[in-house]
This record gives structure tokens, sequence and C-alpha cells, in this order.
């Protein structure tokens, strides 16, 4: 009897796992040091999804600007595997996110964001042989455009891009230090899988309670200041100069702007 | 009651009405579009995309909930094309006008289609430097 279940079991979870797409993108961060990630999205059932950003990457040379050549490729494996997981019909989005000088690692949960998409456009372009539309938001912070597949109905993209008509298969923000490109479209392999149960967590909180956490009290940045002083000879004066501005893709969050607005 | 109260209440009254009017003028012109997508159960999460016929331009968009229920509006007369689509689904679209009406129920029953997904290899394009961008 027990067996039999087992094969039911097992069917039904064929059955669920069959409309399954993987997109490969390859995510240029235009930042301090430019450097160029691997990342892939895969989308289950139309309902969820389960984006994942390698730490392997590529640096780019800034300075030979004729050709831009990848230079020197770090293959660390010391980095963490980050995860954006949203769940529709639990409305649940989960992120695996660090911050800085903590060692911790944690799974930050918040409700589906709400992005409304403008999608008054009449650009289209093709990437590899999808005809793509032109859309626009500002989301936390930031304004990105993106190019999503009018042939793909799914509502997915990578990172925290959600809700627009169709998968998106380019992104980038306004200022492009931001940019996700898709570079394949397939189903889901072993290799992603592989990938996937590389994710690790230590601690499961609120995105509220983390922002707080990342930008409350900076104990952890004190304690680092005074681990480089104790390093240093006696009588050295030490200046360390912290930018207090918010860096990264979110600088702002909604419950922020409401209070700003009153 | 005195002279200032009545004062007080005729403005408020006219106040009132003045808001009665608005409230009729937006209720003429905004049309809702709403409906169930099923195929023997209720769909989840199918995009419906609002199309004007004449352009094809996207006026809005959404996806059906967990129920199956979706809902549009437009302040847009004419016609205009629906599109319910879906993977594993076949697309279906729906055509109808806009003259007066304040609400359209259209449901879709979409047909199943077996789902097959070629690999696709989209060429990979140049580091492109940021000024290429704008």
């Amino acid at each position: 009897m027990k067996k039999i279940l087992l094969i039911i079991f097992f069917n039904i979870q064929l059955q669920a796992q069959e409309r399954e797409i993987l997109v490969e993108y390859e995510v240029h961060y235009n930042t301090a040091s430019p450097r160029v990630k691997t990342s892939f999205l895969a989308i289950y059932n139309n309902t969820s999804s389960k984006f994942i950003e390698l730490p392997n990457y590529k640096l780019l040379n800034e300075k030979n600007n004729e050709n831009v050549d990848i230079v020197n490729i770090n293959f660390s494996q010391k980095g963490t595997v980050k995860e954006v997981k949203i769940d529709f019909t639990e409305n649940n989005l989960e992120s695996i996110e660090k911050i800085f000088m903590n060692k911790l690692i944690f799974k930050v949960k918040e409700n589906i964001p709400k992005i409304k998409w403008d999608i008054n456009f009449t650009e289209t372009k093709l990437i590899g042989k999808n005809k793509c539309a032109k859309a626009k938001t500002f989301f936390r912070g930031r304004s990105y455009t993106i190019w999503y597949s009018q042939e793909i109905p799914l509502g997915f993209g990578p990172w925290k891009l959600v809700g627009a008509p169709g998968l998106i298969l380019e992104a980038y923000d306004e200022t492009l230090t931001y940019r996700w490109i898709a570079k394949k479209i397939q189903k889901v392999d072993s290799q992603f899988e592989n990938y996937s149960n590389m994710v690790t967590y230590d601690e499961e909180i609120t995105l509220k309670k983390f922002i707080e956490k990342k930008y409350g009290n900076q104990t952890d940045i004190v304690n680092f200041n005074k681990k480089i002083k104790s390093k240093l000879p006696r009588g050295t004066k030490l200046v360390i100069e912290m930018n207090t501005n918010r860096q990264g893709k979110e600088l702002i969050f909604e419950w922020e702007e409401e209070t700003k607005e009153n | 009651m005195g002279r200032r109260n009545k004062r007080k209440l005729k403005h408020l009254l006219l106040f009132i009405t003045l808001l009665f009017c608005q409230n009729n003028y937006f209720s003429q012109t905004k049309t809702k579009i709403s409906g169930i997508v099923n195929n023997n159960e209720k769909l989840f999460s199918v995009s419906i995309i609002l199309k004007d016929s004449i352009n094809n331009s996207f006026l809005d968009y959404t996806y059906s909930t967990d129920e199956g229920n979706y809902s549009l509006s437009t302040l847009k007369k004419g016609k205009f094309n629906l599109t319910f689509s879906s993977l594993g689904y076949r697309t279906k679209n729906v055509s109808f006008a806009i003259t007066n009406q304040t609400e359209i129920k259209i449901d879709a029953q979409l047909k199943e289609k077996p789902f097959e997904l070629n690999e696709i290899i989209i060429e990979a394009d140049k580091v492109q430097q940021i000024v290429d961008f704008y």
C-alpha cells in the first residue's frame, strides 16, 4: 500500500513539474570594480520562480576603451550563492542577503512587491528570436527599463523585477549600474538544481528587520574600524570616511516613502 | 438658524452637488472589463492584455488571480482586443467594442496545448560601453 501511495505521489510531482522554463542571464555590475556574473531564472507552472546568482565573476577592464575585453577571470568559490524565490500562490518573496562585515547569511522574507510597469511604449526590439517590448518603472529608489517578450506570457524576471506583461529578457537601471541580459532559454536541468542546492542561510528575518539591521546601529562597521585600528602601530591616527549613502539596488523602501510624504 | 449658518449650509450643498457631478463624470468615462478564465478548473496567472485594435498598442494588462478572476479598466472608447495567454494553453483573442458601457464581462475558456520548449540561444552581444546605450 505504501509503495502505491509513493508511486501516486511521484506521478503528481512529475505532472506538477511539467511547465518549467529556465533562463540564463548575464549580470553586468557597473560598480566600483565592473564585473559580470551569471544568473539563472527558473519558472515553475506560471506561478513561482527561483532566481539564482552565482558568486563567480569576471572582472571587466575599464581602461581599454577600444574594445572592452574581459581580462581577469576569478573563480573563487567562497562567495554566497544569491537567491530570490517568488511564490504567487502564497504572495511570498524570499531573498538571500548579506550585510557588509557581518558573517551571517540572511533569508529575508517579504510580500511580493506590486510593481506598476508603464507599458505605454511602442518601441520593440529582437533579443535572439524574441520580439520584445519596452516598459519602465520606478522601484525602490531606481528607475528601470525592461524589454519583455511578447510571446512568453510569464510575469517573471531577474532579481525582484516581477509583474511585467511578459518574461523579462533585458533589464537595466537608469544609471546602468545594473544590467541583466538573457543569454539562453531552456528547460530546467540538473546543473541548475545543483546550484539551487548550494543556497544556504543562517537566519530567517523580515525585510523591515533586515533593513534596520543593515542601516540601523552600525555595530559591525564600528567593530571593523576597531579591528583595523588594532593592527596599526600605537599613536597612529586613523581617519575612515564611511559613505553613509545607501548603495546597492534598493535605496528606499515602500514604508519609508510613505513617511516621507507625510 | 442664523444667517451665517444658512450660508454655511448653502456652501455645503453646493460642494456636495459638485462632488456628485464629478463622480458622475468619471463613472461615465471609465469602463471596467472583468471576467473569469478557466478550462474545467479556474486558471491562475493567465496573462490578460488589452490592446487597441487599430494600432495594436498595449493599453492595460493583468494576471488572473488564484480564483481565475481578472479586472482591467480603460478610459478609451472604440474597438479593442483582449488577449488571454498562458504557457501550456492556446492563446485566445476576443474582440469587442466600448461605446457607453461602464462594465463589460468577458469570460474565457482556454484549451490546453502541449508545452514545448526548444532551447533558444541568444547571440552573445559584445560588452557595450555606457555611451552606446543611450
